[in-house]
């Protein structure tokens, strides 16, 4: 508790502390916290008129282990001493192992003191002859030096120089100034607070800056690398396909296979950049989600017609499940969530043996349109569950890898993203040596035109 | 049994691998095809010649694709309808772009195989599809 608190003051102190209280507290910046400190004084309270000519903040810099002038009062005197000084204003630093200067006396013994002789508190760093002839020429005849505390600690010293002798000096001149000096350090502490607070602030902004930078040159990339990308595997794919399709001789069995094997991996190598572009563009919110009116149905049996050969290749029964004469109606982007159910069915496809069952189901409940795809595959384990849906999550390669026809890794990562975008929820439910079952639930949408039938 | 119209294509392509696979493929389908390898020669063939149909690469040398539809829009001549973008660029601007001048399509290359590029591309010619020149 600062001691004006706790003795009682006359009122005029109080008044004029409460100005220069207020003065001081009026901003949070460091810089002109500091500077109306050693101003207030003298221009709020009419010090100059007393015979008070500069004040001087000084602060404790723990790093250097010195005390640095911080700040000066825009004073005649004080530009005369400033101009004088062999050194620049704030590299007037006072070493903490200087104990015969004064300032330093002062703050490590938390009492004011005052002198008539500037040596005693500027050497160091000047020379003796140097400090007197500064003193001389800005004509100050008593310097007052006061602790400046925070927190029990004293943290500086301010300096005030006179043109009169230190018994001139009122005792209520003292009490204010003592007075002022204690709450210099609670507002110098707040003040390089914020403005750390401040300066942080800034480099975080400038970071962002830099990392949105970076995030357009990412995309930039992405883009350039997938066309680059793209076209030598363009031309891989293509004569692949035309030696295997349009071979002016029969090919052997074994070449055929050769043939079949890089075409697939060209496939997979196209999907894995197609599969990076969308994520690339999730990421951005870039992704355009159409907004059409159309049934979830539709696309289900379009996904099922398209991937029961692979399944029948596999001796797997695939199976889809819906209401006769039933319309699931949603509102989204008909090409998008056929990728997710594309994707699902895919997977169910890699991780289900010869004999297993893929059933997709589709049912209409109050608010949502649940498609659910189960199969009889290996199944996930609990604790991968929850991995499945995040991008180059371990589980994804693992998983993949156990198959013989691995994914990207991206694939149930951007269904989720879509799901998502669709104001859809995508869950799994699995055990393993079991099968696993995921479920998509989108919001319902009210068909318009009602029961339209499409042409085929 | 051969009086059907003949159907004149250009290719504008820059990589010459694909652009002789395509064009390869579009004459086995009985079409006329011409083939540009750059921007300026595509320019040039489109200003000076009719088409049916335009496959249009992107990113080009010289003058690239967008430069392309912007010089043709200025001598209004080029029915935009006729274009079908035919390019491996992702970027969605762009292509947006291009869009915008009305072009009819847009086809990623690396998604396609020969065949169904080849259906695409009767798809966009609609019923004119000709064999005439086959055998």
């Amino acid at each position: 508790m600062p001691d004006y608190i706790k003795k009682p003051k006359r009122k005029q102190t109080v008044e004029a502390i409460w100005r220069l209280e207020k003065l001081i507290l009026d901003t949070l910046d460091f810089e002109d916290v500091v500077q109306r400190t050693v101003d207030g004084i003298l221009h709020e309270l009419g010090f100059l008129k007393l015979g008070y000519r500069i004040v001087v903040l000084a602060l404790v810099n723990e790093n250097k282990k010195v005390l640095e002038r911080i700040a000066i009062s825009q004073t005649k005197e004080a530009m005369e001493a400033v101009e004088e000084s062999p050194l620049p204003f704030p590299s007037i630093d006072v070493p903490l192992s200087a104990n015969n200067n004064l300032c330093i006396k002062v703050l490590k013994g938390h009492k004011f003191s005052y002198t008539e002789s500037w040596p005693d508190i500027l050497c160091p760093p000047f020379t003796s002859e140097k400090a007197s002839e500064i003193q001389k020429t800005v004509g100050i005849k008593t310097s007052f030096i006061c602790p400046v505390r925070a927190k029990q600690k004293t943290i500086g010293v301010m300096i005030f120089s006179l043109v009169k002798e230190f018994s001139e000096i009122s005792a209520d001149e003292k009490e204010l100034i003592l007075n002022f000096t204690d709450i210099v350090g609670l507002a110098v502490q707040n003040a390089r607070l914020y403005s750390s607070v401040e300066e942080t602030y800034k480099r975080l902004k400038k970071a962002n800056a830099r990392l949105k930078e970076l995030d357009v040159l990412k995309d930039e990339f992405v883009s350039i690398a997938s066309h680059e990308l793209r076209t030598p595997m363009t031309a891989i794919k293509s004569y692949l396909w035309m030696a295997i399709n349009k071979s002016p001789q029969k090919l052997s069995p074994q070449l055929k296979k050769y043939l079949d094997i890089s075409y697939q991996s060209t496939e997979r190598l196209i999907h894995l950049v197609n599969d990076m572009l969308t994520v690339s563009r999730i990421e951005r919110n870039k992704i355009e989600i159409k907004q059409e009116f159309f049934d979830v149905s539709e696309i289900l049996q379009l996904v099922h017609d398209e991937l029961k050969i692979s399944a029948e290749e596999k001796n797997i029964t695939f199976t889809l499940t819906k209401a006769e004469g039933e319309k699931y109606p949603v509102k989204g982007d008909r090409e998008k969530l056929r990728e997710v159910f594309q994707n699902l069915v895919g997977n169910a496809l890699k991780f289900t043996s010869s004999k297993g069952t893929i059933a997709i189901q589709c049912e209409k409940k109050a608010k949502t349109v649940v498609v659910s795809v189960s199969d009889t595959g290996s199944g996930i384990q609990k604790e991968d569950q929850s991995k499945l849906f995040k991008k180059f999550s371990k589980i994804d390669y693992s998983y993949s890898k156990h198959s013989n026809q691995p994914g990207t890794g991206f694939g149930l990562y951007i269904s989720k993203q879509i799901v998502s975008l669709h104001h859809g929820d995508i869950t799994v439910q699995s055990e393993v040596g079991e099968g696993s079952t995921f479920t998509v639930a989108l919001p319902r949408a009210i068909l318009k035109g009602g029961g339209k039938k499409k042409n085929d | 049994m051969t009086d059907q119209k003949i159907i004149k294509i250009l290719v504008v392509e820059d990589e010459q691998d694909l652009r002789d696979l395509y064009v390869q493929i579009l004459q086995q389908e009985g079409y006329v095809v011409d083939n540009a390898e750059d921007g300026e020669k595509a320019y040039d063939k489109l200003s000076k010649n009719e088409y049916d149909l335009v496959l249009l690469d992107i990113i080009l040398p010289k003058m690239d694709g967008l430069q392309i539809l912007e010089k043709l829009a200025k001598i209004n001549k080029m029915k935009f309808d006729k274009i079908v973008l035919l390019t491996n660029l992702g970027q969605d601007l762009v292509v947006a772009k291009a869009l915008d001048y009305g072009v009819r399509g847009y086809m990623i290359k690396s998604d396609y195989t020969p065949e169904e590029i080849v259906n695409e591309i009767k798809g966009y010619l609609g019923n004119e599809t000709v064999k005439s020149a086959l055998q």
